[in-house]
């Protein structure tokens, strides 16, 4: 079945060179264990997106979600819906903010970090995993998109 | 302003006086807990916490109806842990649930925004493949938000009219038609605005076209949820009884604990309908202080 607004394959197959590079990835950067993703499968879309979704036998116009983007130069970048759904599974790499802190997060603010994390991309949480940034030199640098920055009443 | 016309029309099947006085207040606020994120219990602890009281509904052990109406500013929804939801949209995918099983392929024919496509998901927690169909690529892109957010990885997204979906079987499709939406009345003041008897007839159409698709996409013994927002007969009995004289489908009865609802009617404007139809139910805003809804399941 061909999508009716995009010819390209992306969903064919699953690109397993991209799968193996993705869990190594998350599971040494964050303790998140590969277990939690059998059964789901990943693809390369465009623009280095890295699409976990179901197993499919037809060309759909997309499918699941974007966990994570690959860099020209072959780094990766989890994204922030990956971090929020999985980011409770981590056990490194994890800053945990204050809610002062995590209100000027959620605005789209950095945040200064005091923590023994590793540089690199964190996973951000106040509750629940927030999302992600990106640690350098104890500032987490805020990586929400810009059209999830919000003020939250509640929290 | 509701119109005259619509009074006159459902004069003789509800209390029409209760339905308008309805009509006219506000819907009560309510969401579902999206069990994909988030833990039940935390969720219902943090509410406590802000002071924001929760009714739970005997029904769908996730759905709640909050006493206040700002719960889109909450922690809970910016990380998508809450699903803001009118509760008689969560009915079609509480009403297959014991057709889901983790190999189920369901198809969501007209499935923008996206709201019965993550509950669905949640129901299936995550396993499965769901197939959201929308004909609006506009509607799409609030389908795939909805999705992102809500952590959905069995949904593969397609952008086809329904009626000329591609042959596939599915072991659950749920058509929410579009429709004339008088059952949304009370969260969009626009629908009596457009609303004319010309409109309902137009859609009737439509859905008696899709229904037949839909049915037709499903595995023998599969089940078809047909549901639509709309109080009209022309796009709820008469549909269905158009599916019942073109295919060999039949009904089966529809009980929705803890709801008070309607049988479907019997006959509409000297129109006759099959018996097997008044298996189906209808839900006036005013029995349930909720949205207007229809809803039949069909079995092939």
């Amino acid at each position: 079945m061909a999508s009716s607004k995009r010819q390209r394959r992306i969903f064919h197959s699953e690109n397993k060179e991209i799968r193996k590079a993705f869990l190594e990835y998350v599971e040494k950067r964050f303790g998140i264990p590969s277990s939690l993703f059998e059964g789901r499968h990943i693809y390369l879309g465009s623009s280095g997106k890295i699409i976990m979704g179901p197993a499919l036998h037809f060309e759909p116009l997309s499918a699941g979600i974007t966990v994570g983007r690959l860099s020209k130069s072959g780094n990766i970048k989890p994204t922030t819906n990956f971090i929020q759904t999985f980011g409770r599974f981590a056990t490194k790499n994890v800053v945990s903010l204050s809610k002062s802190q995590a209100i000027e997060f959620l605005r789209g603010l950095d945040v200064k970090a005091d923590c023994d994390c590793e540089e690199g991309y964190v996973v951000v949480s106040y509750i629940y995993p927030l999302g992600c940034g990106l640690l350098q030199r104890g500032i987490v640098k805020n990586m929400l998109p810009k059209a999830k920055h919000q003020k939250i009443v509640y929290l | 302003m509701i119109p005259a016309d619509f009074v006159e029309r459902y004069k003789d099947i509800t209390d029409v006086e209760l339905l308008c006085a309805c009509l006219e207040q506000p819907l009560p606020k309510s969401f579902r807990i999206n069990t994909l994120k988030a833990e039940r219990a935390m969720v219902l602890e943090r509410f406590k916490e802000y002071g924001i009281s929760l009714k739970a509904v005997p029904w769908y052990e996730d759905a709640f109806i909050a006493d206040k109406h700002d719960i889109g500013l909450t922690l809970e929804h910016f990380v998508g842990a809450i699903y803001v939801q009118e509760l008689v949209s969560m009915l079609p995918p509480v009403l297959v649930a014991d057709c889901l099983q983790e190999w189920s392929k369901v198809l969501d024919g007209c499935a923008a925004p996206g709201s019965k496509t993550t509950q669905l998901a949640a129901l299936m927690r995550n396993k499965g493949l769901i197939v959201a169909n929308d004909i609006d690529y506009v509607r799409i892109k609030a389908l795939k938000s909805n999705i992102e957010r809500c952590g959905v990885f069995n949904t593969a997204i397609t952008n086809y009219d329904l009626r000329r979906f591609p042959n596939m079987r599915f072991d659950v499709v749920l058509l929410d038609a579009p429709c004339s939406a008088e059952g949304t009345a009370r969260k969009n003041e626009e629908v009596f605005y457009l609303w004319s008897v010309k409109k309902i007839l137009n859609a009737s159409r439509l859905q008696k076209q899709l229904i037949l698709r839909a049915f037709d996409l499903l595995k023998p013994g599969g089940v078809l949820l047909y549901s639509t927002c709309t109080l009209a007969p022309e796009e709820n009995e008469e549909v269905v009884d158009f599916l019942l004289s073109k295919r060999n489908a039949y009904l089966e009865e529809v009980e929705i604990k803890g709801w008070r609802y309607d049988r479907a009617l019997e006959e509409w404007q000297g129109k006759r309908f099959s018996e097997e139809v008044s298996k189906a139910v209808r839900i006036w805003p005013h029995q349930n202080d909720s949205g207007g809804f229809f809803i039949a399941r069909i079995r092939k």
